[in-house]
């Protein structure tokens, strides 16, 4: 005996050209076998017609590789149980962002994003022999937003990056943004700041809060969101 | 014509209209519930009552900080809403002037019939 | 034409590009123009529920906006004279045009409600997933049971 899962999946082949199509697929399930997260279930779908496209690399929930617009909602592949997910399984690529192939999308914007908030530490003094010392409780600042594994799923789910994806930053980028503003190591804060206060980069955010809602490391980008603005808050007295 | 705006350094600017939207949505907040529940409570029965409820010192006072910020509030939110949506410059241009001068009419309105104009 | 805007641009440039909202457009960042297609399709994508009240908060507060002129103009024949105030009176109570101004308070209260939500949010109270979503829902809940408070004052 074996179960059998209804799939309905996304497809674009810019080589043949045309509109993408939704592809229906079935596929069957031994009883008996692991749990199967949905991950395992594409692979398996691969095997049935190889033309099937879809990036993955850990399987384990830390490359940020397999995201996915799952039934509506965006998730990493690998960390979605099939059975917490209904039939058909309708599988999209992220939303927002140019499809190069079926679920694979251009992250080009995304990171151009990313490279916008300067993610990386600015200090400007010496190097020390061997490392930048921060006390326990500083280093606790930056938990919750140093896990970010740039997997997209928020920006995509974001409609303020929807309309405006070349001007506001999205949530994963202004989190890492929040990130380094929290970082007792880091000298550049005001800079860092005057470059978020337009109308745009910050401001498109209405707190809706989808980003926070299906993120797949369960962190909050409205909330450190939230904590740039009481630091612009504070700024001004 | 085709506007191409470039913008060179921090403008230092969203934080004030985005606080102004808060504490506008406060005042707003804070008579238009009052205001409500008391019309429902009471409705007004004849002219007089009305007048002198509505044009009492401390009720004039109140309507006029209610909708200087009801307006203010509503120009940050309309902008808002076109900086998302509209993406041609001449179209921003036309639909926030429009909707610049008719808040400012409503503005105009508002000041003359709570000044005593009527 | 080409504005450029800086610093130290004149009162005159500044106020007029404020009214373009283009004074603070940011250089773009965004990559080549591509022949790509773009999933976006609104009714597929299952908006999580602080979503649907962010869009309803928006729609509201833009026919909340339709309507101020409206309210003015109501506020200002009422006021004027004895005659006015008739008119307005005699305007407001046949049946469907008092489901009208229903509407109209629940629109109010319904942006009011979320607008409450919001503010709390930006105080930094109730952000984190399972909360913002119960806020979420409290809204709905909150404009629902006034739907029934203000149906039965305003229709009965
Ligand atoms: C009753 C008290 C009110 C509260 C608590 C309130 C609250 C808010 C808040 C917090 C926002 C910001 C949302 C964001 O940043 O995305 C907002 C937006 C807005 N409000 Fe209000 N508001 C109130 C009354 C009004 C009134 C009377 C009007 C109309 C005259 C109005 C029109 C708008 C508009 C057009 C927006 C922009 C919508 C958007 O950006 O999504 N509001 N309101
Ligand atoms: S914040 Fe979460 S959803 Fe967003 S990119 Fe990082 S891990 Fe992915
Ligand atoms: S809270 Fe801000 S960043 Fe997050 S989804 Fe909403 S608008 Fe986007
Ligand atoms: S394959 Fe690495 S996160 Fe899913």
């Amino acid at each position: 005996m074996s179960t059998f899962r209804q799939f309905s999946i996304y497809r674009y082949d810019p080589d043949a050209g045309g509109e993408p199509r939704m592809q229906s697929y079935r596929l069957e399930i031994p009883d008996g076998s692991r749990e199967l997260m949905l991950l395992d279930a594409l692979g398996m779908l691969k095997a049935q017609d190889e033309s099937l496209a879809f990036r993955r690399s850990c399987r384990e929930g830390v490359c940020g590789s397999d995201g996915m617009n799952i039934n509506g909602r965006n998730g990493l592949a690998c960390i979605t149980p099939l059975r917490s997910i209904k039939d058909p399984v309708t599988l999209r690529p992220l939303p927002g962002l140019p499809v190069i192939r079926d679920l694979i999308v251009d992250m080009t914007q995304f990171y151009n994003q990313y490279r916008a908030v300067k993610p990386w530490l600015i200090n400007h003094e010496p190097e020390p022999e061997i490392e930048r010392l921060q006390t326990p409780a500083e280093r606790d600042q930056l938990d919750g937003l140093y896990e970010c594994i740039l997997c997209g799923c928020c920006s995509t789910a974001c409609p303020s990056f929807w309309w405006n994806p070349d001007r506001f930053l999205g949530p994963a980028a202004l989190l890492q943004s929040w990130r380094f503003l929290a970082d007792s190591r880091d000298q550049a804060t005001a800079e860092r700041l005057d470059d978020l206060e337009d109308p745009y980069r910050l401001f498109r955010c209405h707190t809706i809060m989808n980003c926070s809602d299906v993120c797949p490391k369960n962190l909050n980008p409205t909330k450190a969101i939230g904590k740039i603005k009481a630091a612009l808050m504070k700024r001004v007295g | 014509m085709k506007i191409q705006p470039q913008y060179i350094g921090s403008t230092r600017r969203g934080l004030g209209e985005w606080f102004a939207q808060r504490v506008s949505a406060v005042v707003a907040a804070a008579f238009g519930l009052y205001f409500l529940v008391a019309l429902c409570l009471a409705p007004p029965t004849d002219l007089e009552t009305w007048r002198a409820w509505v044009l009492g010192g401390g009720m004039r006072l109140a309507l006029g900080l209610f909708f200087a910020a009801t307006l203010i509030h509503a120009w940050i939110g309309m902008r808002s809403v076109f900086l998302d949506y509209l993406k041609p410059m001449s179209l921003r241009l036309v639909v926030s002037t429009a909707t610049g001068l008719g808040l400012a009419v409503i503005a105009l309105w508002v000041a003359a019939l709570l000044l005593g104009a009527v | 034409m080409l504005f450029i805007i800086n610093d130290n641009a004149g009162p005159i440039k500044k106020a007029f590009k404020y009214w373009l909202c283009v004074d603070i457009l940011p250089p773009p960042m965004n990559a080549a123009p591509q022949k790509r297609p773009v999933y976006l399709n609104l009714f597929q994508i299952r908006l999580p529920i602080g979503g649907m009240v962010s869009i309803l908060h928006r729609v509201t507060g833009v026919l909340l906006v339709l309507a101020l002129p409206l309210a003015v103009f109501l506020l200002q024949r009422s006021l004027e004279s004895a005659a006015g105030f008739a008119q307005v009176s005699a305007w407001l109570s046949p049946w469907p045009v008092r489901v009208l101004l229903l509407l109209l308070a629940l629109t109010f209260l319904q942006h009011l409600y979320s607008g409450i939500r919001h503010l709390l949010l930006d105080l930094d109270i109730g952000v984190d997933r399972s909360s913002s979503r119960n806020s979420a829902w409290l809204t709905l809940v909150a404009t629902a049971l006034s739907a029934v408070a203000l149906g039965w004052l305003i229709l009965a």
